[in-house]
């Protein structure tokens, strides 16, 4: 372990480059591919499925989106499923201004908006998984960094996908599109915190179970269920180990 | 294929940005008045990841697209190849590695 007080900002900030130059770029360049696949299948031209992945920046939301798109559904159920895909991201900026200690950062409001715009399920879990490895400081250096550097395979990845989707055969396709899952869920297993690795396991297993009745629902309560059941395991036992330390 | 405006259509993109930006926005504003520390901030950490979790697995479950040509068990054989792996060797890379290989051995081959 070296000494963080000694990691300089431009230190951090091309180890934020490094690290997301490799799986997580790819990753999220994979996964944005696809999605404008299914937009342009939608009927959106290159250009509104490129601003829609450069403002709305959260992929489940995008889906959403451009399938109710192609049935022609109302511009309200549209905001609604958009709203309900995406609520997570609320929970994910609340632990993520955290982890980044943005409220002592003393920075403007609009910087803030602007570094939680560009959260993403990589950059969370990616600097929930280096936090200790960075003062606040230089893990915010390092999450920018992290975080512009997958924006840009993001957006490269919807480009490539709008264009190349006749060229691409789908036997590549869907080895480059399974690589998301897969990284996200084995790096949610590396978390520091046994109590979120609990969470991660529960919210993952009760998910498919629930989605056969409660469809995209399921997400939420999983999320809800998974979380809960997992902190009260632990504030559970750590209730259990203080009485048999006072009553031993 | 859908019947909007032009107008309509980008409205609906605008929409959708703002529909995912107001979440952001009143998570940015909420964190400010949750301490660190405390339980409600370990809570809504716990349900990040299990929301999180519960929608990889949505995806790796039930996916859409090009994706949902392959088998199902071929999938969760893979996962869970690459948890195993995780956890004898603990190297993050390894894992995925091995199980995006186990992958595409089965799903070209078999």
């Amino acid at each position: 372990m070296t000494d963080i007080s000694a990691i300089t900002p431009r230190r951090a900030r091309i180890a934020g480059i490094i690290d997301a130059s490799g799986v997580p770029g790819i990753a999220l360049g994979s996964t944005m591919m696809g999605f404008a696949v299914i937009a342009r299948e939608a009927g959106f031209d290159f250009w509104m499925t490129f601003l829609t992945s450069f403002s709305v920046w959260g992929m489940p939301g995008q889906v959403a989106f451009v399938s109710l798109y192609a049935t022609g559904a109302s511009l309200f159920l549209m905001f609604v499923a958009v709203a309900l895909a995406n609520m997570r991201m609320m929970l994910m900026v609340i632990s993520g201004a955290d982890i980044l200690r943005l409220r002592d950062s003393g920075l403007p409001l609009w910087k803030r908006a602007l570094m939680m715009h560009l959260l993403a399920i990589t950059s969370w879990a990616q600097i929930s998984y280096r936090q200790n490895d960075y003062n606040p400081a230089m893990l915010r250096v390092y999450y920018m960094a992290f975080s512009l550097t997958i924006f840009a395979f993001g957006m490269t990845g919807t480009t490539i996908g709008y264009f190349l989707n006749d060229v691409m055969p789908p036997e590549i396709l869907r080895l480059v599109i399974f690589i998301t899952p897969i990284y996200i869920l084995l790096l949610l297993m590396n978390a520091q915190q046994s109590v979120s690795r609990l969470a991660a396991v529960l919210g993952g297993a009760v998910c498919p179970f629930l989605y056969a009745t409660a469809g995209d629902w399921a997400i939420l309560l999983a999320g809800f269920l998974g979380g809960t059941g997992a902190i009260a395991f632990y504030q559970l036992r750590t209730y259990f180990e203080d009485k048999g330390r006072l009553d031993g | 294929m859908a019947e909007y405006t032009l107008f309509e259509t980008w409205l609906t993109i605008f929409l959708a940005a703002l529909a995912t930006f107001s979440w952001r926005f009143s998570g940015l504003i909420l964190s400010d008045y949750i301490r660190p520390d405390s339980l409600l901030m370990k809570w809504i950490n716990a349900v990040a990841y299990a929301m999180v979790a519960a929608v990889l697995m949505r995806i790796l479950v039930f996916p859409t697209g090009v994706l949902s040509t392959t088998p199902l068990d071929y999938r969760l054989a893979c996962l869970a190849i690459g948890l195993l792996l995780m956890f004898l060797t603990r190297k993050l890379w390894l894992a995925i590695l091995g199980a995006m290989s186990a992958f595409a051995v089965l799903v070209t081959y078999f």
